[in-house]
This record gives C-alpha cells, sequence and structure tokens, in this order.
C-alpha cells in the first residue's frame, strides 16, 4: 500500500485520523507489519486524545518487550467507533477465501470497521461481483504451493482493471510479495491479518475513491472554463486559435480557415459567426465537396422553376437565406473553377444570379471558408484561382491537428465521455491509464472527429465504470501489442516529449527558430515561449537562429 | 433523442459518414442517405467495411442552427453497385449496460 499511504494522509479530516496520526507518532511501529514488534522505552505512555466514542483519556502503561499487539488492539477499539462515510458504503469489499472461519471472521471485521461486505469460497462468483461493479476492492485468499497463485488475481484484472485485488497468504515470502504486485495486486497481506494496517488499507481507499471524486468535479468545472462555443482546448495552440477568433469575428468581412480534416473548422467558424455582429442573423453552411457543380451551384445560389430537370419550383439558395448573417463554405478547395468565378463575383460584387434567372440579387453576407488543403499551392498548379485566394484569404486561422495538441486529449476526452455518457445514459468515470496512453501515442490522422468516434464507440461497448483497451475500436487494441514492442518508448510526460521534440527539431534546422517554428506547425512566439519555459531562453538574432 | 436525430437523417438526405475501413484506415466519406419501409437506412460507400464495424453518419444540414451530432450505426454489407461502390445497411446500435455481457479480452 505504499501508493497509497502516505500520499493520501492529507484526506483523512476526521478525528480517527488525527487518532491514528497521534498513534503512528508515538509508536512508530504500529504502521508497521503484524509479526514485527516494537523497541519500546520502559516506562513508555500511550495517550489517546479526545474523541467522541472515548468519553475520557485512556492511559496504558506498559513494559519494554511487550508487543503491539494489545495497543493494536485498543486503536482498533478505537477506530470501530468512528463514523461511516458515505465513500466506505461504495467500496463494498468482497473476500474471497476457501476457509469459512477466516472468511466469516475477516467479513465480521471489515463490517466492524464501517464497510458492508460481500463474501464468497466460490472464484467464479468472485469474478461475477467483479465484472458486474459490485466490489471495488477484492481480499483474495491464495495458497502460494499452488501451481498458480495468482491466477485468480490476472482473471480479477482483466475483469476490471481497475479493481483493488488485495492478496492474503498464511505463506509470506518476499518473493511472493514482489511477484503478486508486479502482476498489479494492491498489496500482499500476511495472515493472521493486522487489524489496524487492514483499516488503514480500506480507509486509503476510500479517501482515493473521495479524492477521484472530487478531481472529477473540478475537471468538470475547469471543462466549462476551457470550453470556447463548444470548442475545447487548452493547449497554446489552441488558445491562440480563441484569441484571434475573438479579435476578427468583430471585423471581418472574409476568413479563411485551414486545418486538416476533423480539427473542428466548421465549430471555429460557428463560433466567429456566434461572436460576430451578425450573430443573431443566419448561418449557412455548404459543404462544396458533397456535391457536383450543378447542384452545388443551386444550393448557393438557387433556382427558378425550370431552371433544370426537376427544379419544380422557385427555390433561393443559401446566400439569400443567411442575407445580413453569415454563409459558411466547407472545402472550398474542392471547388471547381467555374465555380471559383461565380464565388468570386459573390465576394466582389455581394451580388448573385439564381439559375435560370437573369434578375441579379444584392446580398449582404460574411463569408468563412475553409480547406484542408494547401491553397498556395493549388494556386501555383492553377487548381485554384489567384484571385478569389486573396481575397478569402486576407484573414487566415490555422486550426492544429490533434497530434499538434495531445495535451487537449485528456480534456476532449473528458468532454466527449460527458457527451455520450448523457446520450447513451451511461456513468462511465473515465479511462484507465493504459487506454489513456494507447490514446495519447495515437497518431490521430481523423483528428478529434476520430476521438470522438472512439470515445463513442467505446461508451456504447463499455459496462464498467472506466472505459479500458477492450473497449477500443481494434486497431487501437492491436496498437498495444506493437507499443510494447517498442524498446525506446518511456511513459514519458507530454511536457517532457514536447521539450524533447522541440530540441530534436532546432537540432535538425540548426537552431533555426523560424525554420523549426514552421516545421513544428507553430507561431514563433508560441516556440520562444516554450523555449524559454524549458529552460532555454536564448535570445534570437535577426535571421531567426538562435545566438 | 435519438428518435429526434433519426428523423432529421431521413428529412436532409446528405450525410457524412466516418469510421474505420477494413484496412483499419480512419475515413470520412459524404453519401446520401437512404431510407425506406422495407430495407430500412442504406448508404453506399467507395470503400470496403469489416462486416458489422461501427460507423457514424452525421446529417449535413445546411441551414441547421447547431451542428448535427454523428450517430452510431452497425454496417451490413448489402451489395456492390453498377458503379462498384459498396451499399450498407445501418442498423441501430445500442449501447450495452448489462456488465453481464462484459467480454472479457
Amino acid at each position: 500500500m505504499a501508493h497509497f499511504g502516505s500520499k493520501f494522509m492529507g484526506f483523512f479530516a476526521s478525528s480517527h485520523a488525527c487518532f491514528s496520526q497521534h498513534l503512528v507518532l508515538k509508536f512508530p511501529a504500529l504502521a508497521f507489519h503484524a509479526s514485527e514488534r516494537v523497541p519500546l522505552s520502559k516506562e513508555s505512555r500511550l495517550v489517546i486524545p479526545d474523541i467522541p466514542s472515548f468519553s475520557a483519556k485512556a492511559t496504558v502503561e506498559h513494559s519494554f518487550g511487550t508487543t503491539v499487539a494489545s495497543l493494536r488492539g485498543m486503536a482498533y477499539a478505537t477506530y470501530k467507533s468512528v463514523a461511516v462515510s458515505s465513500i466506505q458504503s461504495s467500496l463494498t469489499p468482497c473476500i474471497f477465501d476457501d476457509d469459512p472461519n477466516e472468511r466469516d471472521s475477516l467479513a465480521r471485521l471489515i463490517t466492524d470497521m464501517g464497510y458492508e461486505s460481500v463474501s464468497t469460497a466460490d472464484a467464479e462468483e468472485a469474478l461475477r461481483s467483479i465484472r458486474m461493479g459490485r466490489c471495488r476492492v477484492v481480499f483474495a485468499s491464495t495458497h502460494l504451493e499452488t501451481p498458480d497463485p495468482f491466477d485468480f488475481l490476472d482473471r480479477a484484472l482483466r475483469c476490471d482493471p481497475g479493481v483493488h485485488v488485495m492478496i492474503m497468504t498464511a505463506q509470506y515470502t518476499l518473493e511472493g510479495a514482489l511477484e503478486a504486485i508486479r502482476r498489479g495486486a494492491a498489496d500482499f497481506l500476511p495472515k493472521p491479518l493486522d487489524h489496524v494496517r487492514l483499516k488503514r488499507t480500506l480507509d486509503d481507499l476510500a479517501a482515493l475513491y473521495d479524492q477521484r471524486r472530487r478531481v472529477r468535479s473540478l475537471e468538470e468545472q475547469l471543462l466549462k472554463d476551457l470550453e470556447f462555443h463548444g470548442i475545447v482546448g487548452k493547449s497554446p495552440a489552441m488558445l491562440e486559435v480563441f484569441d484571434f477568433t475573438r479579435k476578427v469575428a468583430r471585423h471581418y468581412t472574409n476568413v479563411l480557415l485551414v486545418g486538416p480534416t476533423g480539427a473542428g473548422k466548421e465549430l471555429v467558424a460557428r463560433a466567429i459567426h456566434q461572436i460576430s455582429p451578425v450573430g443573431q442573423q443566419r448561418l449557412a453552411v455548404c459543404n462544396c465537396s458533397a456535391m457536383v457543380d450543378t447542384l452545388l451551384e443551386s444550393q448557393l445560389f438557387g433556382h427558378v422553376r425550370g431552371a433544370f430537370t426537376g427544379a419544380t419550383d422557385t427555390r433561393p439558395g443559401l446566400f439569400e437565406y443567411a442575407n445580413g448573417g453569415t454563409v459558411f463554405l466547407d472545402e472550398v478547395g474542392e471547388t471547381s473553377l467555374p465555380m471559383q468565378a461565380k464565388l468570386l463575383r459573390v465576394i466582389q460584387n455581394r451580388e448573385i444570379q439564381r439559375v435560370g434567372s437573369p434578375e441579379v440579387k444584392q446580398v449582404n453576407v460574411r463569408l468563412i471558408a475553409a480547406t484542408n488543403r494547401d491553397l498556395r499551392a493549388e494556386v501555383l498548379s492553377g487548381r485554384f484561382r489567384e484571385d478569389l485566394f486573396y481575397r478569402l484569404s486576407s484573414i487566415q486561422i490555422r486550426i492544429p491537428s490533434l497530434a499538434e495538441r495531445l495535451e487537449d486529449i485528456p480534456l476532449l476526452v473528458q468532454f466527449f465521455l460527458k457527451k455520450y455518457n448523457d446520450s447513451y445514459g451511461k456513468n462511465i468515470a473515465g479511462l484507465t491509464r493504459r487506454a489513456q496512453t494507447v490514446l495519447l501515442q495515437h497518431p490521430w490522422p481523423g483528428n478529434v472527429r476520430e476521438l470522438e468516434n472512439v470515445i463513442s464507440t467505446a461508451c456504447i461497448t463499455a459496462t464498467g465504470d472506466f472505459i479500458d483497451i477492450s473497449d477500443f475500436p481494434e486497431h487501437l487494441q492491436h496498437r498495444t501489442t506493437r507499443l510494447a514492442g517498442d524498446e525506446d518508448w518511456r511513459p514519458l510526460s507530454l511536457d517532457e516529449v514536447r521539450k524533447v521534440h522541440i530540441q530534436k527539431v532546432l537540432q535538425m534546422c540548426n537552431g533555426n527558430r523560424l525554420r523549426a517554428a514552421q516545421i513544428l506547425g507553430i507561431g514563433r512566439t508560441s516556440l520562444y515561449r516554450y523555449l524559454k519555459r524549458d529552460g532555454f531562453g536564448v535570445r534570437p538574432n535577426a535571421n531567426g537562429a538562435a545566438a | 433523442m435519438v428518435n429526434l436525430e433519426t428523423q432529421s437523417l431521413t428529412q436532409t438526405g446528405m450525410v457524412e459518414v466516418s469510421g474505420w475501413d477494413e484496412d483499419e484506415v480512419f475515413f470520412v466519406e459524404r453519401s446520401e442517405l437512404g431510407w425506406d419501409e422495407y430495407a430500412g437506412k442504406h448508404v453506399t460507400l467507395t470503400r470496403k467495411l469489416t462486416e458489422g464495424s461501427i460507423i457514424f453518419v452525421r446529417p449535413i444540414q445546411p441551414i441547421a442552427l447547431h451542428r448535427a451530432n454523428p450517430i452510431a450505426y452497425e454496417a451490413e454489407f448489402v451489395g456492390c453497385s453498377p458503379e462498384g461502390n459498396h451499399q450498407f445497411r445501418l442498423n441501430g446500435v445500442q449501447p450495452r449496460h448489462s456488465r453481464e455481457n462484459y467480454t472479457v479480452n
């Protein structure tokens, strides 16, 4: 329980925690193993402070060589009286032991400690309880002489990787303990169980779950604060996008959004429209790649009755519909040259002509165009009109790919979890650590759209409190096998990954920060900020190279 | 909520389909959603999918106030069109709730 012990002591605000600290302070060995003896002074005194269950102070005197067993018994008696919290009631320890006497005795003990437990001698029944999410902690008795003493542990963790399995054994060995921990056990306890240690273990777990609950609540609050018109992000790249969007939204006429497919261009377009002075007016969205030219022309400009086969009535187009508001042209780079000429006319003269009609109509619309193509390259290759490109790109916002803002993944995951928990009527709390690792190492060619689909799929499949790798689409499950064989991989934090990567790119560019920023897909200012943060704050010279 | 989304799908026709193809490559395609009383919902895609894979269908609604959410469907291969495209029937996906159905990998 080293990972719980001291780490979560801060959460013990109740009187029993103060008392336990008091005991441990006077008699450190109380925190250790049952079989250990404590070298106490000849006339040690244990003063038990006032707590609700103790009406008067008690003083215990003992002589040199006394085992701590009697003190432990006293301490346990005090623990018994501590009020049961709601967290305790949701922990539901499962006792899996084939010895009925020990099983019943442990069940009684745990109940006295304020926890509601279930007990069984049947491994399958215990596993079923884990699978159904009934238990968060399991006390499993094992015999080390059996062929695979940790078979139950493996199966339990496969059922629910988040379950805490405490292995209990009468044949405690250090090797056995290390093996159990290595295979994922939360602790390895020798029989007979040390009651104080058992109580502390359960309280630590209860505190851990309480901490997680509070962290989730804070994360939800943070999510609200970091949401920008339905877009979630806290990475420098996205904060720049939000900032620039706010600035241009009030003044733009035409904006070009550039970024890979699935990065959130439509959401940014909607945000620009909402913030703009015409935010109360209509927004029309047209996906230019979804239609052939004739249909696209009809949708954008409208048509009159009889203009083409099937035109049974006169209909206005999206420009007329959104007159006074905004038109968003998604995938504008996919339009043909004749269609580009018609769009140029709208931008230059603010006039449209319905298909089949000689009448020219004036429209007053703001235009947001988006593309995942390099329009400059398209201009050079003659596939995109240069004059239209310059008209559209007077204000350009680049939306980063998800791979460029990996630090946003946890936030996005939380956002989508909330969304699909609501949609599917689920109550999934989060992802297991290994599932989070898989997401952070995926290249995300489909960007945020792909991440949303992964979380949606996992929410459909998952039946536990946490999403695990097995809930992901097949290819992400296979990926873990590949990652396991990747010898260079180390569990670095995102900050470390960023730091190492920036240094590598800078080395490749011989210290030219301007070039490095271009390759990294971030602004030069962002690069300087990262370098300063990482302790590489060297002033650049005139050509952008590091001095 | 699901019913409302489904209703809007049948009204618009044009959809954006995304998911993972049989080579496990993520794709996004625009397609037309067909619906009839007997065959149910169906889409035509240029790529092959693994039988029973989940795909996400998002209605493309030019004048909608909010961006539509992608809806998950299970794709069932029906056949190939004369142009060589692949036709799929879309079966609704029910989120699993019972932990009894949990399969261990």
